[in-house]
């Protein structure tokens, strides 16, 4: 019963209450998860691990980016077709950010910040001596460490754009290819959306 | 085994129109050329789909449940059927 249809399409078969419960519980464990471990989703597809982080920033960074998805994805949903519903684009939204949520694991102990910093000095050090390579002094762990991070993210991103996707489609009958394209902006106006927002947060606070 | 109704040629796609009609018991047959009523037309899938909602009061809710699957996905079903029926009336008003 829990196939890849489930995986990628939850929201052809569970109903609204259902996905609602399962997405907001899991809101609040990435949230914890977040804080405990330093992470922050500065961005509809970013997350940051930083030295520290109040408890109360992963649940606004997701608070964000939620309504900057909601606001022009719903926008769009209503213009494709007018009877659709706030509650399962919401849905789409809270089950399409799961994949994002346990990425904060990879910073136990500050492990992948460890790594971020050593590649910025690293970066930093070859733009002062001129030099054109870079000279990192990860071990062959940490690179695979930071290996698997990138090929685990990337896969997050296209597991959470294709719920996203699929949320969106049926939520609103989507079907042609203008609207795929619309849909496309939406996601690119969230992430310039929630940035703007979630980056004067941070510079104000 | 139950006869499927065909609604289209099987050699160039078109719908079929009835051009004859028979009673069983008495073996009168009527012949002419008659369209297809509008429901008629619709796939076996579609037809089932029409009668479980029409048995269901028309409640998009309890159809759902019934079926195993979202609201919004019967309620696309739904919309994709008027819009085919809408096409199908246009098409005939034409």
């Amino acid at each position: 019963m829990f196939g890849p249809k489930t995986l990628l399409n939850p929201f052809e078969r569970y109903t609204e209450g259902q996905l609602l419960t399962v997405g907001i519980s899991a809101g609040i464990a990435g949230s914890l998860l977040a804080y405990v471990f330093n992470g922050r989703f500065d961005g509809v597809v970013d997350l940051h691990f930083l030295h520290q982080v109040a408890w109360h920033e992963p649940f606004t960074d997701n608070l964000i980016v939620l309504i900057c998805l909601l606001a022009p994805l719903l926008l769009l949903g209503k213009y494709i077709n007018s009877k659709t519903r706030i509650i399962d684009i919401t849905t789409a939204i809270l089950i399409a950010r799961i994949p994002f949520l346990v990425l904060p694991l990879f910073n136990i102990n500050g492990y992948m910040q460890r790594l971020a910093e050593e590649i910025t000095r690293s970066v930093g050090e070859g733009a002062m001596n001129g030099s054109t390579t870079l000279e990192f002094t990860l071990g062959g762990m940490e690179m695979v460490g930071l290996i698997v991070f990138a090929g685990v993210s990337i896969l997050a991103v296209v597991w959470s754009i294709t719920l996203l996707y699929n949320g969106f489609k049926t939520a609103s009958n989507a079907k042609t290819i203008s609207h795929k394209v619309l849909f496309a902006l939406a996601i690119i106006a969230a992430e310039m959306l929630s940035k703007i927002v979630i980056l004067k947060m941070i510079t104000h606070s | 085994m139950k006869p499927k109704l065909p609604i289209h040629c099987p050699s160039c796609a078109e719908t079929l129109n009835v051009s004859q009609l028979s009673c069983s018991h008495c073996g009168t047959a009527v012949a002419g050329n008659y369209t297809l009523p509008v429901l008629l037309r619709l796939s076996e899938d579609e037809q089932q789909f029409m009668l479980d909602f029409f048995l269901c009061s028309g409640s998009l809710k309890e159809l759902a449940v019934k079926m195993g699957n979202s609201y919004p996905t019967v309620r696309n079903r739904l919309d994709d059927i008027i819009a085919k029926i809408k096409a199908m009336n246009e098409a005939n008003n034409k």
